[in-house]
């Protein structure tokens, strides 16, 4: 299903009011629309982990939907929310080699790019959204984003720190 | 995109789980901490008493002012909290910050009065009515900081930190607004200093106590 904003806000109000076969129908889209939204900004190893998180948030907080409002700034604001937390846990994924031929439904572009991730980390100083993609998205040790970026150690563990903690300040402001 | 079985089961566990929401609508936890702030100005009313000249119709110049100002400050804060409950990529949360800036000028006159030896040194130190403005503020915000946590929790606030801030400085602000009621001291110093500290104390427990309580 074509993950257009009007249809989906429809299926919402309608699984907000219990209809099943709506919310069925609202999770498959918005699982395929939250794969193509966190793709390239998660390891593909962590990729279906974090749209069930999305999607289980989702289910746990129906009741902060307003049907009257567009609901994809709403999914997005989620979807950020989610995926700020996953960044602040450490990890370190070995297997890391993101996705370079993931895009974006045709037709979504704009509302995309707005909510976008990349949007959110374009808020951040250079400094501090290299590191964190280097550290919490492709998964290297302190040592190589260090060696990478050429910051020091310290430096990278502090920027990563103030960079997320920006990150969960921006999650609704930053388009 | 080929789908995860795993995300399969999960949706099918989900649309079995489906009930009815409640959707939370904004004018309705307006409606809910308009009636938190009236029933702690009607606890001020019974257990303290209102001042007597308010008793009998008449209003205090600096009252007024300052009243007004916590009370704006009080809802422009609890209207961003309720906001905060339907989130939006997209929705920006600034408005506040005018109107505590604002509030912020009867402190700082209190201050600046006080730093230039305009008038004679008040009875500023700590005393027992102080303390009573104090303890009170911050106790009597207590129905609103429950009523704002209750309504983030059934929300999605994206900044737990800051809708903690939030929730204190708008408590804080209608319990010394309902208490000012009973407070029969009407000089820039007490009201900038003492009526302020409450709004400042419950705002630091805000942040530092509600994040953990509305964290998703």
């Amino acid at each position: 299903m074509k993950a257009d904003d009007a249809s989906l806000s429809r299926l919402m109000a309608l699984a907000q009011r219990g209809d099943r076969p709506a919310y069925a129908a609202l999770l498959k889209a918005c699982s395929a629309w939250l794969g193509r939204y966190f793709a390239r900004r998660i390891a593909p190893c962590h990729l279906d982990d974090l749209v069930q998180e999305t999607l289980l948030s989702l289910h746990g907080k129906l009741a902060s939907y307003d049907p009257s409002r567009p609901f994809l700034p709403w999914l997005a604001a989620i979807a950020r929310y989610r995926w700020v937390d996953h960044l602040r846990k450490v990890y370190r994924a070995d297997e890391v080699g993101l996705d370079e031929e993931v895009s974006v439904a045709g037709g979504q572009e704009s509302v995309a790019a707005r909510l976008s991730l990349d949007g959110l980390l374009a808020h951040l100083p250079p400094s501090q959204a290299q590191v964190i993609e280097l550290v919490r998205i492709e998964g290297l040790s302190v040592a190589e984003a260090a060696s990478r970026s050429g910051q020091s150690e310290a430096l990278v563990k502090v920027n990563v720190h103030r960079g997320l903690r920006k990150l969960s300040a921006l999650i609704e402001e930053a388009e | 995109m080929i789908m995860d079985p795993d995300t399969d089961t999960l949706i099918a566990s989900l649309v079995d789980d489906l009930r009815p929401a409640r959707v939370l609508r904004r004018r309705y936890g307006l409606g809910l901490t308009a009636a938190a702030a009236a029933a702690t100005l009607a606890v001020v009313a019974i257990v303290f008493g209102f001042r007597s000249d308010i008793s009998a119709g008449r209003f205090d110049t600096l009252f007024l002012i300052a009243n007004g100002l916590f009370l704006i400050l009080g809802v422009a804060c609890a209207a961003t909290v309720i906001a905060m409950g339907n989130p939006q990529v997209g929705s920006r949360h600034f408005g506040w910050r005018w109107v505590a800036a604002a509030a912020c000028l009867l402190p700082l006159s209190a201050i600046i009065i006080l730093a230039s030896g305009t008038e004679a040194l008040p009875g500023i130190i700590m005393s027992v009515h102080e303390m009573d403005c104090l303890f009170a503020g911050v106790t009597l915000g207590l129905l609103t900081a429950a009523v704002l946590v209750f309504w983030l929790r059934r929300g999605a606030p994206t900044s737990p930190e800051r809708a903690g801030l939030l929730v204190g400085v708008a408590s804080g602000c209608i319990g010394i607004f309902a208490f000012a009621f009973h407070c029969s001291t009407d000089t820039i110093y007490h009201v900038g200093l003492w009526h302020s500290a409450p709004v400042l104390i419950s705002a630091l427990l805000g942040r530092l106590l509600v994040p953990r309580l509305v964290r998703w």
